[in-house]
């Protein structure tokens, strides 16, 4: 009996102890997992003594085999081959020696040294077409070189003067503006009727004399009272406006005078006083005649 | 035979030319046709006098009258530049174009106010005048514009 209370009793206190041991290892756990919040410096990575490890980083550096000096690169716009030689040279005087090679360049560089050796070429082999070159055509009519270059000049007030040098942009909006005045041609030739022209042209003419004609407060004193004596003599009671009130009418009326008295000087006016709608199947040569027989109708003014 | 018939129709076709042009009278060389003069008797006469019914003194009068227009049409024919006669012949289109476009003034507004935002951008010192009193010339410059877009949708441009 003794010895079957001495079991029971070790079996009781293994029991316990295990049971304790978990406790404790779950609040150890809970220690290490719980963030610190003492504000104190966590050492727990540190190893004290031993020495710092080195990442070591692999860079992986492709190296380009630099091609040689000859080898070809491109083609210039007429053709001509560009050389690695040539843009080494370039690459050399641009970064003042710093880089020698144009195979060191990334492809994006290597492009633009390409382009702006193409650029230098066309400036030192730039041949501009002659004067009488057609440049363009605007619906079928010519654009000459000439005719572009003195537009050029005028537009840019000297500073460039060769249509040739211009890129295609610029060319484009250049021939659109002496487009303009070729399709205003155009249609004024499909829209305009003689008749319309002839007026057009007469009026302009005339609007061109008046800014020619200068008329003086005399002058028009003059015929103010030439036409109130007139109006006066028609009727003593006719109310006759004030000078001042009359002004451009006046001004109009004397210009008009002067440019009639200009127009009709030393001119020689026939009248043919046989013609009749009766003869108007005679040919021409026939109503000449007739104009030249009647010499006493001629009249000169 | 077939020769005698193109000259009997050329000298038919002549006749019948110049049967419209039979002289009234001449200024300074230049002729007045029946024609014309009859077209200014309409005119004048409200269609109820003609050249064949006009009395001499009346015929005088109205080639005397006639006279300063064929003059001036003369004179402008040869004291007007080749330049001159093209811009005054585009201009009379051009304002005979745009007499036909109406621009409202709303889109007058619109164009306004993005004028006067690129002045205020560009920071122009230019004196930018009230829409009211800018509104028509607006409408002008934008139906001119709208003209020559259209007239430039029509060009056929090649560079070479």
């Amino acid at each position: 009996m003794k010895k079957i209370l001495c079991t029971l009793g070790l079996a009781s206190a293994l029991l316990v102890s295990s049971v304790s041991a978990d406790a404790l290892k779950n609040s150890l756990n809970n220690i290490l997992n719980q963030k610190d919040s003492s504000g104190m410096v966590n050492l727990n990575g540190v190893s004290v003594g031993t020495k710092p490890k080195r990442k070591v980083v692999k860079q992986v550096r492709k190296v380009r085999k630099s091609r040689p000096g000859s080898a070809i690169i491109g083609r210039y716009n007429d053709g001509k081959v560009v050389r690695k030689k040539e843009a080494d040279k370039y690459i050399k005087k641009a970064t003042k020696g710093k880089i020698k090679d144009l195979d060191l360049l990334p492809k994006k560089q290597r492009l633009m040294v390409l382009k702006d050796l193409k650029r230098m070429y066309e400036i030192k082999h730039f041949k501009s077409r002659p004067a009488k070159a057609v440049v363009a055509t605007v619906n079928g009519h010519a654009i000459h070189k000439k005719e572009a270059d003195i537009y050029l000049k005028s537009v840019t007030g000297g500073k460039v003067k060769d249509f040739d040098r211009l890129d295609k942009k610029q060319r484009l909006v250049l021939i659109q503006d002496l487009a303009r005045p070729i399709m205003l041609r155009e249609a004024v030739e499909s829209n305009v009727t003689e008749v319309e022209k002839e007026a057009i042209f007469k009026q302009m003419w005339l609007e061109k004399q008046r800014a020619t004609i200068e008329v003086s407060n005399d002058e028009m004193l003059a015929l103010y009272e030439a036409k109130k004596e007139k109006a006066l003599a028609a009727n003593p009671q006719a109310k006759i406006p004030p000078y001042i009130s009359l002004g451009d009418n006046l001004k109009n009326e004397v210009l008009e005078q002067k440019m009639m008295g200009n127009l009709m000087k030393d001119v020689n006016i026939t009248v043919n006083y046989e013609t009749n709608e009766t003869v108007q199947t005679n040919d021409s040569n026939e109503s000449s005649v007739k104009l030249d027989k009647i010499p006493d109708t001629k009249e000169t003014e | 035979m077939k020769k005698l018939l193109i000259t009997l129709g050329l000298g038919l076709f002549l006749s019948t030319v110049t049967a419209s042009a039979a002289t009234a009278g001449t200024v300074n060389g230049m002729k007045i046709t029946v024609k014309e003069a009859n077209k200014a008797l309409k005119a004048l006469t409200k269609g109820k006098m003609t050249w064949a019914k006009l009395p001499k003194d009346g015929r005088k009068q109205l080639i005397q009258m006639m006279a300063p227009s064929k003059l001036v049409a003369a004179a402008a024919r040869k004291q007007l530049t080749k330049k001159e006669k093209e811009a005054a012949l585009a201009g009379f289109w051009m304002q005979k174009k745009m007499s036909k476009i109406k621009i409202s003034d709303k889109v007058a507004k619109n164009a306004y106010n993005k004028m006067t935002k690129a002045a205020k951008k560009a920071k122009s010192k230019a004196k930018i005048p009230p829409f009211k009193k800018a509104k028509n010339s607006l409408k002008m410059q934008l139906a001119q514009e709208k003209v020559v877009s259209k007239l430039m949708k029509k060009a056929k441009i090649k560079i070479k």
